[in-house]
């Protein structure tokens, strides 16, 4: 059973990969994706800046995670494996669409009451800032700040080496103190 | 150096990541609205995943059963002891006997086609 905070122990997670993936459960493996809904669609939303489109990348991750699920080794966090396969559907969705340089820049224009949780950090234009970051910049900074990954596990998941990964994460910390502090 | 630079970041940097956490959540119903359609999908594919092969199956009876019928039951009567005893032309023998394995494997690979598809479906 999920705790308060809705996550799952190590072995309950386990036992509903194993009912999800060799038994076919559709329920076991809703209980196991609901932690993580949110940070997924959080982070393709963080990509793509666009609402819809995080919906759509987002449903579309969590089938592929549903028929792949078997080839998941338990060698790492279920997590970073589903911030993989979001991630290759970002860059699918990228490469099959031009969306996205559309959205980028309805992104900048967008006027800046997305909602009243933005409230007291309304100040810092994030989509901007997002927006000026190169998409694989974007990607490390978001799941090294917001998504709580380790430098290894976004190696994983970006397929990148890991010093390269570091220098992604340092110049757009750079990028965005700048931004910051000329904003 | 660096560690001063990056102790003065910190103000702008603490500030960014609530401002990047706000911007980057997602309403509950939001969520719930995408686990309800991810599970109504899935469902949907496991139902076709048990269908497809018996719709495979149904398929190839439809359409290579009656030919492989119709062919088993012109080869059983030419038989080679009956066969002496009538008059079985050469022509329609090879016909018959190229029949036989044509539908054979049509309907063999139809069923396979119709379960692979079930199991992309899985």
């Amino acid at each position: 059973m999920p705790d308060a905070s809705g996550a799952l122990s190590e072995a309950e997670e386990q036992r509903l990969i194993q009912r999800a993936a060799y038994s076919s459960d559709t329920k076991a493996f809703d209980t196991l994706i609901v932690p993580y809904v949110g940070q997924l669609r959080g982070y393709l939303r963080g990509l793509s800046g666009n609402d819809s489109d995080a919906d759509d990348m987002t449903q579309t991750t969590l089938t592929k995670a549903w028929s792949q699920l078997h080839r998941f080794d338990g060698s790492g966090r279920l997590v970073a494996w589903l911030f993989r396969i979001a991630h290759r559907e970002f860059l699918q969705n990228l490469r099959s669409t031009k969306r996205y340089s559309n959205a980028m820049t309805a992104l900048a224009d967008e006027p800046q009451a997305r909602s009243a949780a933005d409230g007291a950090a309304a100040a810092i234009d994030v989509q901007t800032i997002l927006a000026s970051l190169d998409p694989e910049s974007r990607a490390a900074l978001i799941l090294s700040r917001a998504m709580g990954l380790t430098h290894n596990e976004i190696s994983q998941t970006l397929d990148k080496p890991l010093g390269t990964v570091k220098s992604l994460i340092n110049r757009a910390t750079q990028q965005l103190v700048a931004t910051h502090e000329h904003g | 150096m660096s560690m001063d630079n990056d102790t003065a970041n910190q103000p702008s940097l603490a500030a960014f990541d609530a401002a990047l956490e706000a911007h980057l959540a997602s309403h509950r119903t939001t969520n719930e609205a995408i686990r309800q359609k991810v599970l109504k999908q899935l469902n949907r594919r496991k139902k076709l995943s048990l269908f497809m092969p018996l719709a495979g199956f149904l398929l190839a009876l439809l359409i290579a059963g009656p030919q492989l019928w119709k062919a088993l039951t012109w080869l059983s009567s030419a038989l080679p002891t009956k066969a002496v005893t009538r008059d079985i032309s050469v022509d329609s023998l090879a016909s018959i006997a190229l029949q036989v394995p044509i539908y054979a494997w049509l309907s063999v690979g139809l069923l396979l086609v119709f379960i692979e598809i079930g199991l992309r479906q899985r």
